[in-house]
């Protein structure tokens, strides 16, 4: 069994304090007694204070010196170390909680992992960092940061955890999927009066309903597309593209902006197939909204036993204080035995 | 009883000082002084006085009684016999201050003053040993007695009782005993009680310091008896009073003691002129005034 102390500067202090009122008791304690032809005169006077001049109250001086190292220890904050509190220290998980939306309510899972601090800000990111600098002021064994969002693109990336220190675990909780009001944007390229015109169409999904609607309709001088062909066969091809174009080219959602070329394949479907194939790869790019399971996987890890066990004070400083007003009475009593003598 | 000494610096400057003390203040005495402060029991008439158990009853005037119903004893001066000895106090509680230097003057002068007036002086201390000097007239004797004097000092753990019974085994003569002390010792006064009964003329010489009037101290201050080692802490201001008025009620009470006992009294403190009041004191006994 051993003791910690959570302040223990405290007993630099006592000691910078302390160390001048002993000298001065001291220096009054070296007046030496006076030599009487008799004493039978005197009565003692009700000071027991002048008693140190020449110790003669041991138990006294014993009892003042515990009290004033009881009230010291109470103030540096003593924690008793014994074998089942080191365990139960060990054990123990101090567990920050971040909430992507404060208002949602939550779940079984976040009931179970809230047995901590709960941050939600506006920004993920902002509530991240709120979090890891709470966890940092924690004393357990063991710190861990959980997170609770849908993890949308935009809000969270591994960046954000890289900042977190190695020791503190990180567990991600995907809650459902954001809003539950969906939009997106997709633009497309089409053929209409004889001419290619870029549209930016909105898609609205809600739980009950989806609704399309186009946003912006931009004409072009000629398709961003060119189709390399032979001189003999070009006039098939540029036929071929107008005919893909009127059936609805999808683009990624800023549109197409930059010119492609892509080599005569011989027929209509072809075209559409090569072309599909060749704006997909560009679109997928922008899929998924959220950050994928693997994504997660990699910032996500376990906590790490901390290197040196900190104490976690349960009660034992008001047991302290609780000794000194004992002591104190018990001082109160052995003083006014010792007052005459 | 004296044991063989080598004198030390200060033994030799306090016999210095006690010669020149004697020598002075017994002159300033005499001056004025017709007759002799000591009396004896001699042919020439000198006083009446009451009559006390232990008294020779041929001294015991008789015509007196049948007139008065009152015993009374014939006293006459001493002329060539009195013998006076000094017991002088040597316990711990003397060596404060300039008690006991004033003790040691006060039993010079009186010493001299007797030797020169033709009597004898002895002088006993009983301290952790004893220090006797039997009872001789002579000027040679002035230096042994002062030698003696000079020699002594206030280390001893006996009582003063102790010191005054010792004395009714040495003296064997009726005479003169002369008690100088602080009689702290409460068992003194018995003891000088029986001297007195056995036949001798008590004279109490009470020296004190000036600070066991008045409490020297201020604040806190602790107070080691030194004779019993016991301590006292005190606050001296708070104490003062209290301690004044038990000293002044212990001194008065033992001033009516003594007198009770019909034996004469003298109370000198350091801070007092020791001519003055030794002068005093001998003229009222040379008027016959004192007892």
């Amino acid at each position: 069994m051993s003791i910690a102390f959570q302040q223990p500067g405290v007993w630099w202090a006592a000691a910078v304090i302390g160390l001048p009122i002993a000298i001065h008791l001291l220096s009054r304690a070296r007046r030496s007694p006076i030599r009487f032809p008799t004493v039978r005169f005197l009565e003692p006077t009700r000071l027991s204070a002048v008693r140190r001049s020449r110790i003669q109250d041991w138990p006294l001086l014993v009892l003042r010196v515990a009290i004033f190292l009881l009230a010291v220890a109470a103030l540096a904050g003593p924690i008793i170390v014994t074998p089942l509190r080191e365990a139960a220290w060990r054990a123990r998980v101090a567990r920050a909680v971040v909430l992507e939306d404060r208002t949602a309510a939550p779940d079984d899972e976040l009931r179970s992992a809230a047995a901590g601090a709960v941050f939600a800000r506006t920004r993920l990111r902002d509530a991240v960092a709120d979090a890891v600098r709470w966890l940092e002021q924690q004393s357990p064994t063991m710190r861990e940061l959980v997170v609770m969002s849908a993890f949308r693109r935009g809000s969270t990336d591994a960046a954000d955890f890289a900042a977190v220190p190695a020791q503190i675990g990180v567990r991600l909780i995907r809650t459902g999927e954001g809003s539950a009001v969906r939009t997106r944007e997709i633009s497309r390229l089409t053929w209409r009066d004889g001419r290619p015109v870029r549209t930016l169409e909105q898609l609205v999904l809600t739980p009950t309903s989806t609704e399309v609607r186009e946003l912006n309709a931009e004409p072009l001088d000629e398709p961003p597309i060119r189709i390399v062909a032979t001189p003999a066969e070009q006039p098939a091809a540029d036929a071929a593209l107008r005919a893909v174009l009127h059936r609805g080219l999808r683009l990624p959602p800023a549109g197409l902006l930059d010119r492609i070329e892509v080599d005569w394949p011989g027929s209509v479907d072809r075209l559409a197939e090569v072309l599909e194939a060749r704006l997909a790869a560009s679109r997928d790019s922008w899929e998924p909204e959220t950050l994928t399971d693997d994504e997660l996987a990699a910032i996500a890890r376990e906590p790490a036993p901390e290197g040196r066990l900190v104490p976690v004070d349960t009660g034992d400083r008001q047991m302290a204080w609780a000794l000194v007003v004992a002591l104190l009475i018990a001082e109160g009593f052995l003083r006014r035995g010792a007052a005459w003598t | 009883m004296s044991r063989p000494h080598i004198a030390t610096a200060s033994e030799l400057s306090t016999l210095r000082d006690l010669e020149f003390v004697a020598r002075t203040t017994v002159e300033g005495l005499r001056h004025g002084l017709h007759r002799s402060p000591f009396h004896g029991y001699s042919a020439e008439f000198s006083q009446y006085r009451h009559y006390r158990p232990g008294d020779d009853l041929r001294h015991v005037d008789w015509k007196l009684f049948a007139r008065t119903d009152r015993f009374y004893t014939r006293q006459f001066r001493e002329t060539t016999n009195l013998h006076a000895l000094f017991v002088v106090d040597v316990s711990r509680s003397m060596d404060y201050g300039d008690k006991f230097a004033l003790a040691r003057r006060i039993t010079a002068v009186l010493g001299t003053l007797i030797l020169d007036q033709g009597d004898g002086v002895g002088l006993l201390a009983v301290g952790d040993g004893v220090r006797y000097l039997p009872a001789r007239s002579g000027h040679r004797h002035l230096s042994a007695f002062l030698r003696e004097l000079a020699f002594l000092d206030a280390s001893g753990t006996a009582p003063l009782s102790t010191a005054l019974a010792r004395t009714l085994g040495l003296i064997k003569r009726r005479g003169l005993v002369i008690v100088v002390s602080d009689f702290y010792d409460a068992d003194a006064l018995g003891t000088m009680r029986r001297l007195a009964r056995a036949g001798q003329e008590v004279v109490v010489i009470h020296t004190l310091s000036d600070d066991e009037l008045e409490l020297p101290a201020a604040g806190a201050a602790e107070f080691v008896d030194a004779e019993t080692g016991r301590s006292v802490v005190v606050q001296a201001e708070a104490a003062a009073a209290g301690y004044a008025s038990r000293v002044k009620s212990w001194l008065q009470d033992l001033q009516t003691a003594v007198r009770r006992e019909g034996l004469d009294y003298l109370r000198v403190t350091t801070g007092e002129d020791l001519e003055r009041a030794l002068r005093r004191f001998v003229v009222s006994r040379a008027e016959g005034t004192t007892a």
